[in-house]
C-alpha cells in the first residue's frame, strides 16, 4: 500500500497546476545554475514543503535516499572525474593509482590513474545540490497533493480521452495491485509447492497469476468505466458540472490492459 | 422501467441455455429480489440487464430486455444503470470516496449532504480501497443516489456483511426505493430481504453440487494443531488489529471464528498460515490447507485441475472435486469461473491434499443453501478424519451447525 503523507503539509492548500509550475522552474534553476552559494540556497528551500509534512517516516526515509545517492556521487565523482581523463587541468589531493604504479588501472585509464581532485569533489557536490533541487521539489509536490487533485487537474484541461483513461486506470488500480502483488508472492511462500519442479518454476507461475488478476482488473475497471462514465470538466464543485458517457471498445480494453500490467 | 420477455442465454460452445425464458417486470420504485442457486445464471441476468452481454459475456440471446424503453446497451450509453458487482469497490473508479460521489457531476455540498444521511460522512476522504465490504456497499448506494442513475443492480451485497452491516444494508435500500430507483438485488439470503422486496423471481438451476456425505481418508492426528497465545497485531503500529487473542485448535477439532466486519479474523488467518509475521503462535502440523476470502490471489495454476492438485499428492482429490461438484470445470481457469465456484475450487485445493490443519475464509460465501450444506459436510468430514479446522464465517448459525465450538472475534480497540 502507497501511503502519501499529504495531509498537514503547508503546500496542502496549493492548487496542482501551481505546483507543477513551481517544480518546472526550480528543475530549470538547478540546470542552469552553477553558483554553489545559490544551490545551496535552492537545497534548502526546496526541502522546506517535505520537511513541513507530519510523516517523520517519510521524512526520515526520503533524507535517507537523497543522502545515499548524493553521498555515493560525490565519491565517484571524487574519484573519476571526468576531466582527469579529457586533459583538463586539475589541482589532485591524492592518487589512489598514480600514473604507471598499476598495469591494469594505466590500461583501464589510458595511464591517468585514479586521482581525488578538488574539481572532481565540487562537481560531485555541485551535481548533488541540483540533483537534491529536483528531487526535494518532486517529493514536495508528491507529499503535498490528494491524487484526486491530479486527476481533477487532468479532466479540467483539454486532454486527450486516452491520458484521462491512463490517469484513471493508474490511479485507481496501482495501490490495488501492489497491494495484489505482495498477497499473491506471500501465498505463494505460504503453499510451499511439493516437488522441485514446481518450486523451480514457482516465480513463473505468480507472474502468471499476476497476469490473469491484471486481466480481471482491466476487466472490472472497464465495466466500471462504461457504468460511471468520466467526468467532462472539474470535479471541484463548480455548478454545470456533468459526466460523460463511454463505451469501451476492445482497443481501448487492451490499451487499459497495458497500462494496468505496465503498473505491475 | 424494467421489462425482460423470454430473455434466453447461452454461453457460446454450451449446448443448453443457461437462463430459459425468462419474463419479470419491474416499475420505478421497486425492488425486486432474483434468487437461484450457486450456477444457476443470476450474475448472467444481471449482466444482460448492464448491456454486458455479447461484449464482456460471448453468448447467443433470446427474447428481449428492455431498460426504461431502450435496450440495455442504449440504457448503459445514457448512463441510467448502475451496476454493483459482488465487491463493490469493482464498481468503483475514483481514487477517495468524495470523488467517486462527485463523479457524475454531483456538487460537493450535495455529495457531502447525502454521505451525512448515510451516516458515510466520515468516510469522505478514504481511498476506496480501503474500504470495508459494509463501508463499500453503502458508498454504492450514495454513488447510485448522487448518479441520478433509474435502476440500480447489486450482486450479492450481504455476501461479505457481519450480521449487523446486513440489517443496516437493507434499511438503506429503502432510500433508494423512496427516491423512485428500480433496484434489483441478487441474494442467497433472501429472509434478509422478503419485508422490502416488492417482487421476487427465482432461477431454476441444475444444480451440479453432490449430494449425500463426503468419505476422506483419515488423518494421524497430531494433538493440538496450532496454539495462538496472547497474539496482537497491528498493520501500522498505530491501530491494533487484534490484541491478545488466545486460539487453541486439536486435530480433528472443528472451530468457528464469528465476528464483526473488521475484527481480523483474515489477518489471523494470514498469520496462521505464515502469509504475515507475528509472535505467540505455536504450529504443530505438518501441513496446512488454506483458502482466501479473496480466492483468484491464491490460483497459481492455469486449470482447476492442476489448481486443486497444486499442493502435492491430493490424496482426496477425486471424492472432493466430486462432492464440490467441480468435475465439469477441470479444465477451466480459475479465475474465470463465478465467485461460488472458485470459492469452492480455493476449498478443494485447501483440502484435498488432507492437511493437518485446514483454515477457511469465508467458504460460504457465494453459496446457494444447498451449497452452505456441502461446505459443512465437507468441514465435518475433514474434522472427522482428523483435520484441525478453522472456520471463519459470517452465518452464525452455520459456524453452530458444523463447528464443535464457536469463538467469537471482537474488535481490537485502540
Amino acid at each position: 500500500m502507497i501511503n502519501i503523507p499529504e495531509e498537514g503539509s503547508s503546500l496542502g492548500g496549493v492548487p496542482f497546476k501551481l505546483k507543477v509550475i513551481m517544480l518546472a522552474l526550480t528543475s530549470t534553476f538547478a540546470l542552469v545554475c552553477w553558483n554553489p552559494y545559490l544551490l545551496v540556497a535552492g537545497l534548502a528551500l526546496s526541502s522546506l514543503p517535505v520537511l513541513s509534512v507530519k510523516s517523520k517516516k517519510a521524512l526520515v526515509s526520503s533524507v535517507k535516499l537523497f543522502l545515499l545517492l548524493s553521498i555515493s556521487f560525490i565519491i565517484s565523482q571524487s574519484l573519476f572525474y571526468w576531466g582527469v581523463y579529457s586533459g583538463e587541468r586539475v589541482t589532485v589531493l591524492l592518487y589512489i593509482f598514480g600514473p604507471g604504479t598499476n598495469p591494469i588501472v594505466d590500461a583501464l585509464t589510458m595511464g591517468r590513474g585514479i586521482v581525488i581532485t578538488v574539481q572532481g569533489i565540487y562537481w560531485g557536490i555541485e551535481s548533488a545540490a541540483k540533483f537534491g533541487i529536483t528531487y526535494f521539489s518532486a517529493l514536495g509536490v508528491l507529499y503535498t497533493t490528494r491524487p484526486s487533485h491530479i486527476l481533477e487537474t487532468v479532466y479540467g484541461t483539454r486532454l486527450p480521452q486516452f491520458i484521462k483513461l491512463s490517469t484513471i486506470a493508474t490511479f485507481r488500480v496501482l495501490p490495488v495491485m501492489v497491494e495484489d502483488m505482495e498477497a499473491v508472492i506471500s501465498v505463494a511462500r505460504a503453499r510451499r509447492p511439493a516437488g522441485l519442479r514446481k518450486r523451480l518454476v514457482e516465480p513463473f507461475t505468480v507472474v502468471r497469476s499476476m497476469v490473469f488478476n491484471s486481466v480481471k482488473r482491466a476487466y472490472h475497471l472497464s465495466m466500471a468505466l462504461e457504468i460511471r462514465g468520466t467526468p467532462r470538466i472539474r470535479m471541484d464543485g463548480e455548478k454545470g458540472n456533468r459526466f460523460m458517457t463511454i463505451i469501451i471498445a476492445a482497443y481501448a480494453f487492451i490499451f487499459i490492459l497495458l497500462i494496468i500490467a505496465s503498473v505491475y | 422501467m424494467l421489462s425482460i420477455n423470454n430473455f434466453k442465454f447461452k454461453f457460446e460452445g454450451c449446448q443448453e441455455n443457461l437462463l430459459n425464458d425468462i419474463s419479470w417486470d419491474l416499475n420505478a420504485g421497486e425492488i425486486g429480489l432474483l434468487r437461484g442457486a450457486t450456477g444457476s445464471g443470476k450474475s448472467t441476468l444481471l449482466y444482460a440487464v448492464s448491456g454486458f452481454t455479447g461484449k464482456y459475456i460471448d453468448g447467443i440471446t433470446g427474447g428481449s430486455i428492455m431498460v426504461n424503453g431502450v435496450e440495455p446497451s442504449r440504457a448503459l450509453r445514457e448512463g441510467i444503470i448502475y451496476y454493483v458487482p459482488q465487491e463493490p469497490t469493482n464498481s468503483f473508479v475514483g481514487y477517495d470516496v468524495i470523488t467517486e460521489l462527485m463523479w457524475r457531476g454531483a456538487e460537493r455540498g450535495e455529495a457531502v449532504q447525502v454521505a451525512k444521511g448515510l451516516g458515510i460522512d466520515h468516510l469522505l476522504n478514504r481511498h476506496v480501497y480501503r474500504l470495508s465490504g459494509g463501508e463499500a456497499q453503502k458508498v454504492a448506494i450514495a454513488a447510485a443516489l448522487l448518479g441520478r442513475y433509474k435502476v440500480v443492480l447489486f450482486d450479492e451485497p450481504l455476501a461479505n456483511l457481519d450480521a449487523t452491516s446486513r440489517a443496516g444494508f437493507v434499511n438503506l435500500l429503502k432510500e433508494l426505493k423512496d427516491n423512485g430507483l428500480t433496484v434489483i438485488v441478487a441474494e442467497h439470503r433472501a429472509s434478509y430481504l422478503k419485508g422490502i422486496a416488492d417482487r421476487e423471481l427465482v432461477l431454476k438451476s441444475k444444480n451440479n453440487a453432490a449430494q449425500g456425505e463426503l468419505h476422506v481418508p483419515a488423518i494421524r492426528s497430531h494433538g493440538a494443531a496450532l496454539k495462538v497465545s496472547h497474539l496482537n497485531f497491528s498493520y501500522d503500529n498505530l491501530r491494533p488489529v487484534l490484541r491478545d487473542m488466545n486460539l487453541e485448535v486439536n486435530g480433528g477439532e472443528v472451530v468457528a471464528l464469528l465476528g464483526e466486519n473488521g475484527s481480523g479474523k483474515s489477518t489471523m488467518l494470514k498469520i496462521i498460515v505464515g502469509m504475515i509475521k507475528a509472535h505467540g503462535v505455536e504450529r504443530n502440523y505438518k501441513s496446512v490447507g488454506f483458502s482466501l476470502q479473496t480466492p483468484e490471489l491464491q490460483f497459481l495454476e492455469d486449470t482447476v485441475e492442476k489448481e486443486v492438485k497444486y499442493n502435492g499428492k491430493g490424496m482426496a482429490y477425486r471424492q472432493i472435486v466430486n462432492f464440490l461438484g467441480l468435475e465439469r470445470k477441470l479444465s477451466q481457469l480459475p479465475h474465470s469461473l463465478s465467485r461460488g465456484e472458485r470459492v469452492r475450487v480455493a476449498v478443494a485445493s485447501a483440502s484435498s491434499m488432507m492437511p493437518d490443519l485446514m483454515v477457511l475464509d469465508e467458504p460460504t460465501e457465494g453459496q446457494d443453501p444447498a451449497g452452505l450444506r456441502m461446505m459443512g459436510s465437507l468441514v465435518r468430514a475433514m474434522g472427522e478424519a482428523g483435520s484441525g479446522v478453522i472456520v471463519i464465517t459470517q452465518e452464525p448459525e452455520f459456524a453452530r451447525e458444523y463447528s464443535d465450538r464457536v469463538v467469537e472475534v471482537g474488535v481490537a480497540s485502540s
